[in-house]
């Protein structure tokens, strides 16, 4: 029994100050092929009690998209909720509680001005005792950025590499919210936000919406969703007993390739890179590159487009928009879109896809593994 | 007059706050910031309020720009991750010119002004880290 992508939706990353979150997800939903009633409709957002101030939104948002009555619930682990609805999705579905879910992503990080955000966003890592001292999303990246590059005697502008690529690969994805291209020097040379971290090496605030029809039915679907896992690990940074290792990261991708018989790799990787240290992390974590081998693989163009395992081929979090909640909704629709031939972006050849996704600096992380139908 | 931020939680954490009580476990033996009723290593519920050293060494810091909202008079912000021997610890460092820090030097834990409700005008207090002059 398959669980599978049958259609998504999406609206093109950026600032909305014209649009509702309710309008995006009205517009996402209006992106969708053969939307029909679905038995449930899980809802992923992390910020909408602070940004807008409705709780209970998963019942409004069903309002909007039409099919009132439908049972409607809002997910919600920080920057993992788009992966982790999908994951409550894939085991209703797999487990033959329902025929169809509707899981929509929708985030509105533009109707406060960015310090007001950065504070909910610092609500990611523990609360009470590191963003109660001001440190913030960015500083706490800084800090792991900066132990990386002491460790294994790397550069700034060698971990550049992974922004500059995400510029270039999302420069013809028409749902990205930043198609510019920069180089490594540029990145470097940025405006600082905790240094090391410039401005380029940190993801945009922006708004979305993004919708994802799972079914159990393979009929005219784009993917099928083979796995999806998930995992937790220590909520303060002090607790880790690494700064740089992201223990529920590797659980999820050791389970995933144990349960499914993987070789190394897959096809087609897409992983959280709200930060330029971050997939570099993530990567050395999971066993895809050896402690401190990972930049030197961005650099030899590895994980390039057309490289030897190409990763986040359609801008990443970095250069496509981070819109926390709608994000792991996103990178599944894109690769579903990419193994079914129907996205802008091809990759030839492409059979199995995973996304990993994780909140901060590890405390959940969230895996789906996606082939072709 | 209304409050942005809760006083209870602020209360509670008060002591932590003021005088860094951490936690110990009794099974793994292992110490930790913050407290908490479980050992975040051994996952063993026999935890004990410890008192953290108030003197560490600086291992990392970065310098904040953007900080989040409230602590705007405070910026740019240090940041500091220590090692206070048993456990590491994460503060603002304060009393300090970005030219007399570097990594490894000797910092100490102080009582500093955290934040303000802005609507209330109760002010919170918490640890910091400083140079050490007090030796």
């Amino acid at each position: 029994m398959g669980v599978y992508v049958k259609s998504y939706g999406m609206t093109k990353l950026g600032r909305s100050y014209n649009k509702s979150l309710y309008d995006l997800v009205f517009d996402a939903l209006s992106d969708m092929e053969g939307l029909d009633k679905p038995d449930m409709i899980i809802v992923s957002t992390v910020f909408t009690a602070a940004t807008i101030g409705q709780l209970d939104i998963a019942s409004k948002i069903t309002e909007i998209a039409g099919f009132k009555g439908v049972p409607a619930i809002r997910v919600e682990t920080g920057e993992t909720s788009g992966h982790n609805s999908v994951l409550m999705a894939f085991r209703l579905l797999a487990g033959g509680m329902y025929d169809n879910i509707l899981v929509i992503g929708a985030e509105k990080m533009t109707e406060f001005v960015a310090a007001r955000m950065y504070k909910e966003i610092s609500k990611v890592f523990d609360s009470e005792y590191e963003s109660y001292m001001g440190v913030g999303h960015a500083s706490l990246h800084a800090l792991a950025m900066k132990e990386y590059m002491k460790r294994y005697g790397k550069t700034h502008k060698e971990l550049a590499y992974w922004p500059a690529l995400m510029h270039k690969n999302a420069a013809d994805n028409p749902y990205a919210a930043l198609r510019f291209p920069v180089d490594q020097d540029s990145v470097v040379k940025a405006n600082v936000i905790s240094d090391p971290i410039t401005l380029l090496d940190s993801y945009p605030l922006v708004d979305g919406a993004g919708a994802l029809l799972l079914t159990r039915s393979p009929n005219s679907a784009l993917a099928e969703v083979k796995y999806a896992y998930s995992s937790t690990d220590v909520k303060p940074v002090t607790h880790k007993e690494d700064l740089l290792d992201l223990p529920a990261a590797r659980r999820v991708y050791s389970k995933i390739k144990n349960e499914n018989g993987l070789d190394l790799s897959v096809d087609l990787y897409d992983v959280t890179d709200q930060f330029t240290i971050t997939p570099y992390l993530i990567l050395e974590s999971i066993g895809i590159a050896e402690r401190g081998k990972s930049v030197d693989m961005a650099n030899q163009g590895v994980f390039d487009r057309d490289g030897e395992i190409p990763i986040n081929v359609t801008g990443g979090l970095k250069a496509r928009g981070h819109p926390f909640g709608a994000t792991g909704v996103y990178q599944i629709a894109e690769l579903s879109g990419i193994l079914s031939g129907t996205f802008q972006i091809q990759i030839p050849e492409t059979k199995e896809a995973m996304i990993i996704g994780v909140n901060g600096l590890g405390s959940n992380a969230s895996g789906i593994l996606l082939g072709r139908r | 007059m209304s409050m942005e931020y809760s006083v209870p939680i602020y209360w509670r954490n008060r002591v932590n706050y003021y005088k860094l009580i951490g936690g110990r476990c009794k099974k793994c033996g292992r110490v930790f910031f913050p407290p908490q009723s479980r050992c975040p290593y051994c996952s063993s519920d026999n935890v004990e309020p410890v008192s953290l050293p108030r003197i560490g060494r600086l291992l990392s810091y970065t310098v904040s720009y953007n900080p989040p909202e409230g602590y705007k008079l405070q910026t740019p912000l240090i940041i500091g991750l220590i090692d206070l021997g048993e456990t590491r610890i994460i503060a603002q460092l304060t009393d300090v010119s970005l030219e007399e820090i570097s990594e490894g030097i000797e910092v100490e834990a102080v009582v500093r002004k955290i934040r303000e409700d802005r609507t209330a005008g109760l002010i919170h207090y918490g640890y910091k880290f400083r140079p050490v002059i007090s030796h």
